[in-house]
């Protein structure tokens, strides 16, 4: 497909096993490990759809969401939001602060495949 | 009319089942078979040398037939019921249960006690679920791990080709994890089996405080409060943290001032002479109502006519000190029910506030309250009051005042349609 996404996500096998499906999908995959920076690293990486863990160092991703609808330039870039915090309230304070979509874990490879490709595709 | 209906039940219950004729029961007892018949009819009332000898006749004790016995059970039915919702209409219902089959109901009371601890042990466990930060800590990190394994082992099995290296790599991966689920499981497991097995171990450094002030029953008289003797006091195993040992001595700073400003005989006068009323005895001896409320929260059992809880705020509405009752359930971790008195008593400081509250909870009950919040100088720079409120809660039994209605907490609450409600409850859908 040769589109890119930045997969921001401190757990290093789940970073591995994400990015080999994505990889092999045909995706690019840049990966990113703290929550201090993400938000310069989604600036310069400039991906087509970033997923992103919200309990991460440094800076959660709800924070890295919030900055990024309110204060980058990126209104329109996908977000995918994982996290193991998959109560109803963490659902709906997602999307209230601009994600794409919101995935509970654990979750399944094949989910997560067909929720990035709709989130780009779309 | 209750009382008689169980009596005569009773007897020609009692006579039935071991075989005896009105005729042969009425012969024992030396009264006609007509009289006996009045009796069990519930025509004619008995009770002394009567009722112990038909008891006697029968082979049982008389309190098994005596209405104080009977009334003690239909009343504890009735509660049962009451508590439980259950509509059971017709007057006599239970106390006929009661009289007929004393094993059963006494078997329905048994269960009722046991619902009811299980309820408190939700209760407990919802609210530690919900709020507790070492709780949700190690379950994010155990779903995290298990998140991990899935996403690795289905890539094992579901891609075909997938090279020796990665293989091998993705082998390793899960192999890491499943040795680091085990340790995080059994951590969490003997996190979770010493929370249950004194009904509340230390999981935080307020637990710890909790602890404390059980150890030594809510009360200090007699110990030697100066900084040896807070030392001293302080040497229990339920303070495992520094944290712990800084609020033990700063509550003991407190209950130190407290007893300075209002003695111990000086407040048992007051108590005799004002009752339980913390603004009279505040007036009294010239004292902040804050400081007696402390007083009572905190003074042995046998000084008072009812025992006395106590809760503690600051302006965030956190909790920093409790006293537990039983029927009042305090939330141990996060949020309690914004109705609670306490709470207003943020908005009017230095206002004493009474009321009478039914708690809803699983034991429940009704409680008389007094909320009051004081006011103390801010930081240096800040123009904020620093604002504590507290909250007395006795036992109210006889007292017909209007009462509203009050859970623990929004989560484990099934008061319907409340316009306070933060959250789902876990017992209804309502919000």
């Amino acid at each position: 497909m040769g589109k890119s996404v930045l997969l921001i996500e401190d757990e290093p096998n789940i970073v591995e096993a994400i990015s080999f499906i994505l990889s092999r999908d045909g995706w690019s995959v840049a990966t990113h490990s703290n929550g201090h920076d993400a938000n310069q690293v989604i600036e310069d990486k400039s991906p087509d759809l970033v997923i992103l863990d919200v309990m991460l160092p440094g800076k959660s991703g709800f924070d890295i969401l919030r900055d990024l609808r309110s204060v980058g330039a990126k209104p329109d870039l996908p977000v995918l939001v994982l996290t193991a915090r998959g109560q109803n309230k963490d659902r709906e304070l997602a999307f209230e602060l601009g994600a794409s979509d919101f995935m509970s874990k654990p979750f399944s490879n094949g989910e997560v495949l067909a929720t990035v490709r709709r989130l780009v595709a779309g | 009319m209750v009382g008689m209906a169980s009596v005569g039940i009773r007897i020609r219950e009692r006579r039935v089942n071991i075989g005896l004729k009105q005729s042969e029961l009425a012969e024992k007892v030396g009264i006609s078979a007509s009289y006996l018949n009045l009796i069990e009819h519930n025509r004619r009332r008995i009770a002394g040398r009567l009722l112990l000898h038909l008891a006697d006749a029968l082979g049982v004790d008389p309190v098994a037939l005596s209405e104080g016995a009977q009334a003690s059970l239909v009343a504890r039915l009735q509660e049962c019921a009451v508590y439980h919702g259950v509509d059971i209409t017709g007057d006599g219902a239970a106390a006929d249960l009661a009289a007929r089959y004393p094993q059963w109901a006494q078997f329905m009371i048994e269960l009722d006690r046991k619902v009811r601890q299980l309820e408190q042990a939700v209760d407990g466990l919802s609210d530690r679920l919900s709020h507790d930060p070492h709780l949700a800590t190690s379950l994010h990190e155990v779903l995290t791990t298990v998140t991990a394994i899935r996403s690795t082992s289905s890539i094992l099995v579901e891609t075909d080709d997938i090279e020796p290296e990665w293989q091998n790599r993705f082998h390793r991966n899960i192999s890491e994890d499943s040795q680091r689920l085990a340790e995080e499981a059994q951590a969490l497991v003997g996190y979770l089996d010493g929370a249950g097995s004194d009904g509340g171990s230390v999981g935080s450094v307020w637990d710890e405080l909790d602890g404390f002030l059980a150890h030594y029953e809510y009360n200090f008289v007699g110990h030697d409060l100066s900084p040896d003797g807070a030392n001293a006091l302080c040497a229990v195993p339920e303070l495992k943290t520094r944290s712990g040992n800084v609020l033990a001595k700063r509550f003991l700073s407190l209950y130190a001032k407290d007893l300075a400003d209002l003695g111990d005989d000086e407040f048992r006068t007051a108590l005799d002479k004002m009752g339980q009323d913390a603004a009279a005895i505040a007036a009294m001896c010239q004292v902040p109502i804050s400081t007696v409320m402390r007083r009572l929260a905190f003074s042995p059992r046998e000084w008072l006519e009812r025992p006395v809880g106590l809760v503690a705020c600051d302006a965030s509405g956190s909790f920093f000190l409790r006293k537990p009752i039983a029927g009042f359930h305090i939330p141990r971790f996060g949020s309690a029910c914004p109705l609670w008195p306490l709470f207003g008593a943020l908005q009017t400081p230095m206002r004493l506030s009474e009321a009478t509250i039914t708690h809803t909870g699983r034991e429940g009950g009704t409680f008389s309250v007094q909320a009051y919040a004081d006011l103390m100088p801010g930081q240096t720079g800040s123009h904020l009051p620093i604002i504590h409120a507290y909250m007395t809660i006795t036992p109210n039994h006889q007292d017909a005042s209007p009462s509203f209605k009050v859970g623990a907490a929004c989560r484990v609450c099934a008061i319907s349609g409340c316009k306070s409600r933060r959250e789902l409850s876990i017992l209804s859908d309502d919000l």
